[in-house]
């Protein structure tokens, strides 16, 4: 049995709600054709995306007016809950705008990149309403994969951003000033010409810490339940000696083996 | 150790779901060592359905296989639905881990209007090992 999931789910995979940062998954979507989301079971609504394959697996082209995910998720909303992370993976386009994920109504944030330059993209935490806008200026490979976890800490009124693992930086964010409500909507969208492609966004009630965010980066599919992959005989059949030594170095890789 | 493995049909390919129809198909796992890996797709058409058809996939914890039929008293939903979209001849595959737990394994092909869709489920089941 392995710990964890270590490859892009090509099924409606479940949040692993005994993992410490699955526990804290109020939205999960994978890459796939008409990805599911995978907390709230929504079909997606809007405009749908192609998919394409990238290193990570399937690649959800973001189109360029939003797929949408209609749920309250009260969890989602500073203004009612405080704290709150979001991480995507996949395919990051330079200097193009592209929102990553957001969740809206009268209220609410949008992770959002704009450009800059090529080469480099803005990655910043918006708020809907008020506008106040927090980023970071990041170099970017068009053909590799990215991951990006942004944080704000209600507390200190604080957003924090990583890349690939590494603190980028921080700063203060000012939050919008009324709950999301009733007609909270999750989207994510892309520019026409030079779209980003996800393979995977989530996002967490609370604020991760760096060593949660490090976990994301390092295995995107973190969060997921694990599949099933002891074929170890029925109780009651001595297995060979060649597989109980084949059973023990599984054992120590799936302990010590480096994260992919 | 020596694998004895089986290819199951669960839906044969080719199988149309007519517009407004269910299509299930069911298996019985209770003498099955597993885990297995669950294959199912649904393909579109031109036109295609203006409602898509979705594909579910339902366990029931029983010691020999009840009637196919929809999650309720006997069946219970193991992974959520999915569907390709309403595209023309819009396709897609999904690839289910089913543990070796599973006493018994029904896929429902459901929800497709104004068109029919092409479906299909396979299981490749690691029958026994020795």
């Amino acid at each position: 049995m392995t710990e964890r999931l270590y490859f892009q789910p090509n099924y409606p995979a479940r949040i692993d709600s005994s993992d410490h940062i699955g526990a804290m998954a109020r939205f999960a979507v994978v890459g796939m054709r008409m990805p599911l989301e995978l907390c709230s079971r929504m079909q997606p609504a809007g405009t749908i995306g192609t998919v394409a394959p990238i290193l990570l697996g399937n690649g959800y082209v973001l189109p360029s007016t939003a797929t949408t995910w209609t749920y309250i998720s009260t969890d989602l909303d500073p203004y009612l809950s405080g704290s709150f992370s979001v991480f995507w993976s996949g395919i990051l386009r330079s200097n193009v705008a592209g929102t990553l994920l957001k969740s809206t109504g009268i209220y609410g944030w949008t992770v959002e990149t704009t450009g800059w330059a090529p080469g480099y993209s803005q990655i910043g935490l918006k708020s809907f309403w008020g506008g106040y806008y927090r980023s970071w200026l990041v170099a970017v490979d068009d053909t590799a994969a990215i991951q990006v976890v942004l944080c704000y800490d209600d507390s200190a009124a604080t957003a924090y951003c990583y890349v690939n693992g590494a603190f980028i930086g921080s700063g203060p964010f000012t939050k919008d000033p009324g709950a999301i409500g009733s007609g909270q909507v999750f989207g994510m969208l892309g520019d026409a010409t030079s779209p980003h492609t996800m393979a995977t966004a989530q996002a967490f009630k609370g604020c991760l810490i760096a060593d949660q965010a490090l976990l994301l980066c390092g295995n995107p599919w973190h969060i997921f339940e694990p599949e099933e992959t002891d074929i170890s005989p029925l109780p009651g059949t001595a297995p060979p000696p060649s597989f109980k030594a084949a059973w023990a170095r599984n054992s120590n890789a799936v302990i010590t083996g480096a994260v992919r | 150790m020596a694998f004895t493995k089986t290819a199951r049909t669960l839906v044969a390919s080719g199988t149309v779901n007519a517009a407004g129809a269910t299509t299930r198909g069911t298996i019985n796992l209770n003498a099955v060592q597993g885990p297995c890996r669950l294959t199912c797709a649904i393909a579109n058409g031109s036109p295609a359905p203006s409602t898509q058809c979705t594909v579910r996939v339902l366990i029931a914890h029983n010691s020999s296989l009840p009637p196919a039929g929809s999650a309720g008293a006997d069946w219970k939903t193991l992974y959520q639905a999915v569907g390709p979209g309403v595209g023309i001849n819009a396709a897609a595959g999904w690839a289910f881990p089913i543990g070796r737990e599973i006493m018994c394994l029904e896929v429902e092909f459901t929800g497709n209007t104004g068109q029919a869709v092409t479906v299909e489920a396979y299981l490749s089941e690691l029958t026994s090992v020795s």
